[in-house]
């Protein structure tokens, strides 16, 4: 190829690198198909029109909608964005706290919705890899078989959490218990009111298996994948927001 | 040479606004009610804060700038009418609305006793190439466009004449946009400055329309969008390149400096200035001038450079239209006017200057036109380069 030829070639990489960065195609907006009406190009989503009309038609007697309800039901919706749209236009969201508290929760709310919902479809494989990773979390409590001997003190029979010993004895007393040796006796209170108590038996705390805990695992996922959203959301939103504190 | 270094010092000491060429614009929306209208207005807090009496009222209070002292003025200088008189503004009714950092919204409602036939702008007379685009939203929508040379429009609300005068309003709104843009004048004036023959003009301005009116088309209805600084910085390099080639640098001792310099400032416009569109400015640049010294004739290649850089050019135009954010029923209208107007501000220019040159070059002085042209247009493309791209 020839000189000329390679500098017009040149010549027309350049100006189209140059266009490339100087006009960028608008996003396209998805098309809602789904929608029974629009307000300012925004659409009204079907769901909620029905949702809107299922309410109706409970607070009705014969639960059934009446001659007109559709129409005012969709006026009200119209009625919503106009007002909405109002008050954005009025920065309402933007100065009044109450609004802005009810923002906040709703998409705290919103982000706790998603996570849960992806939370839900986890595979078995993500299950175990929490399982694992916070095994901790899945921990049988220790438990054990005590014997009174003195005063009526009223004690369950068979192995007890160290709370329900609690119920029965004090806080200070049940820890002292947990602490002694299985045979081994420590005298509580003074007088006529002192009574001993014996450690018969122990079972050390165990991490249940994961097929035991299934249950437990799946709901302490959906808690975890909840809050690692809300706080995921806020870091990367810190990290790209411009946040300048005035307080030392 | 001389008469070059002279160029070079009144280019630099011209006080000319080299930022971009961005009109002082402010915008309104009328909607008219039942018993008058409600008026929502968008201005500038640079231009209030340089108006005498809001500034002195401001220093009598003795505190920050309020916006309760620049609200009469707006209501006093705004103004709707009927053919009964002037609707009354009522100043309980304004609200201060959310805006972009530098600007300032309002709204307030106006009494009217009949139809609001006339609106009227009076807003920053001091500033001559002040102009207030609105919109009234009535029987059906109304565009006007007040400047201090037209501070008043009629109101046609019936379909008989007027869509013309809405299209008028939008054409005398292109012809002051490109005879008040610097740049853009820059650009053609260097354009047609080297042309021999009134057909070589012909080619060149065709070049430069077709390819504005493609992007300023593009650009107004949405179909691409532009990045302003980038399009800013690259119009000022075009004055600076045509600059260039009119003082045939590519063939001249030591010109080859000259380009690379230039160059060199596109690189670093695109390294450091954050505009990576001047990489390819750059390589266009390079491989464009190493092209003309093989060339017999450079100007065989001027329409390109005239249609090409027409492009970039229709972008900045369409930023007055894309600010006002009209609805796509009006800005098909809106468009085509300006674009006219854009068109025959543009011939106004070349049907004066082209005489001139032709005067001069009976003189035997076109080659020191050319020169002194050139040495200007470079100084003034860099400098404008230069503030776009890094300021």
């Amino acid at each position: 190829m020839s000189r000329p030829w390679l500098l017009a070639g040149g010549m027309l990489a350049g100006a189209a690198l140059a266009v490339f960065y100087m006009v960028r195609v608008p996003d396209a907006v998805a098309p809602t198909e789904d929608a029974v009406a629009w307000v300012n190009g925004r659409p009204i989503a079907r769901e909620s029109y029905e949702n809107a009309l299922a309410a109706v038609a409970n607070d009705r007697k014969t639960g059934t909608l009446l001659d007109g309800d559709r129409e005012r039901v969709l006026d009200r919706l119209i009625d919503q964005e106009l007002l909405i749209d109002r008050a954005i236009e009025l920065g309402l969201h933007e100065r009044d706290p109450q609004i802005r508290n009810q923002l906040a929760t709703a998409m705290i709310d919103f982000l706790v919705r998603r996570a849960e919902d992806e939370a839900r479809a986890a595979t078995e494989a993500e299950l175990r890899a929490f399982y694992d990773a916070e095994r901790f979390r899945f921990e049988r409590s220790a438990q054990y078989r005590i014997a009174v001997e003195g005063p009526a003190v009223p004690m369950p029979t068979g192995f007890l959490l160290e709370k329900e010993i609690e119920q029965s004895i004090g806080p200070t007393a049940a820890r002292k218990v947990t602490e002694l040796e299985v045979g081994q006796v420590m005298i509580i209170g003074e007088g006529d009111r002192a009574y001993q108590v014996r450690l018969l038996e122990r079972r050390n705390g165990e991490i249940a298996s994961f097929e035991e805990a299934r249950d437990v695992v799946e709901a302490a996922y959906l808690r975890h994948r909840s809050e690692s959203a809300v706080r995921e959301f806020l870091e990367l939103a810190r990290q790209r927001t411009d946040v300048v504190s005035e307080l030392d | 040479m001389s008469a070059a270094v002279l160029a070079l010092i009144v280019a630099l000491l011209l006080p000319t606004p080299v930022e971009a060429h961005q009109k002082s614009v402010s915008y309104s929306k009328w909607t008219l009610v039942d018993g008058g209208a409600i008026a929502e207005v968008r201005v500038r807090w640079l231009e209030l804060t340089s108006l005498p009496s809001v500034a002195e009222a401001a220093e009598a209070e003795g505190g920050p700038f309020d916006f309760a002292l620049v609200f009469p003025y707006l209501q006093e200088r705004l103004t709707l009418h009927t053919d009964a008189g002037p609707c009354e503004a009522s100043p309980a009714s304004a609200v201060r609305l959310p805006v972009e950092q530098g600007w300032l919204r309002a709204e307030w409602r106006v009494r009217c006793d009949g139809s609001p036939t006339r609106l009227q702008s009076r807003l920053f007379t001091s500033l001559t190439n002040h102009v207030h685009l609105s919109t009234v939203l009535g029987p059906k929508a109304v565009d006007v466009v007040l400047s201090p040379t037209a501070p008043s429009a009629s109101l046609v609300w019936s379909d008989r004449g007027g869509g013309a005068r809405g299209i008028a309003s939008y054409l005398r709104l292109g012809v002051e946009h490109i005879l008040s843009g610097w740049d853009h004048l820059a650009f053609l004036l260097l354009l047609i400055v080297v042309a021999r023959r009134l057909r070589e003009v012909a080619v060149l301005v065709t070049g430069f329309t077709v390819g504005h009116s493609v992007t300023l088309a593009a650009a107004a209805l949405g179909v691409v969008v532009p990045h302003v600084r980038a399009v800013e910085a690259t119009i000022a390099a075009s004055i600076l390149l045509v600059a260039l080639e009119n003082a045939n640098m590519e063939r001249m001792r030591g010109g080859g400096l000259v380009i690379a310099g230039a160059l060199a400032i596109f690189v670093a416009a695109a390294a450091i200035g954050g505009l990576p569109a001047f990489w390819g400015l750059a390589l266009f640049s390079g491989c464009y001038f190493a092209l003309l010294r093989r060339a017999s004739r450079g100007g065989r290649l001027r329409w390109v450079i005239a249609c090409l850089f027409g492009f970039v050019h229709g972008l900045g135009f369409s930023g007055v239209l894309l600010e006002q954010e009209l609805p796509r029923a009006e800005l098909v209208r809106a468009l085509f006017g300006f674009n006219l107007g854009v068109e025959l501000g543009q011939l106004a220019v070349v049907a004066l200057i082209w005489p001139l040159l032709q005067w001069l070059r009976g003189r035997n002085l076109d080659t020191r036109v050319v020169d002194v042209t050139s040495w200007a247009g470079a100084a003034l493309g860099t400098f404008a380069l230069v503030l776009r791209a890094f300021g």
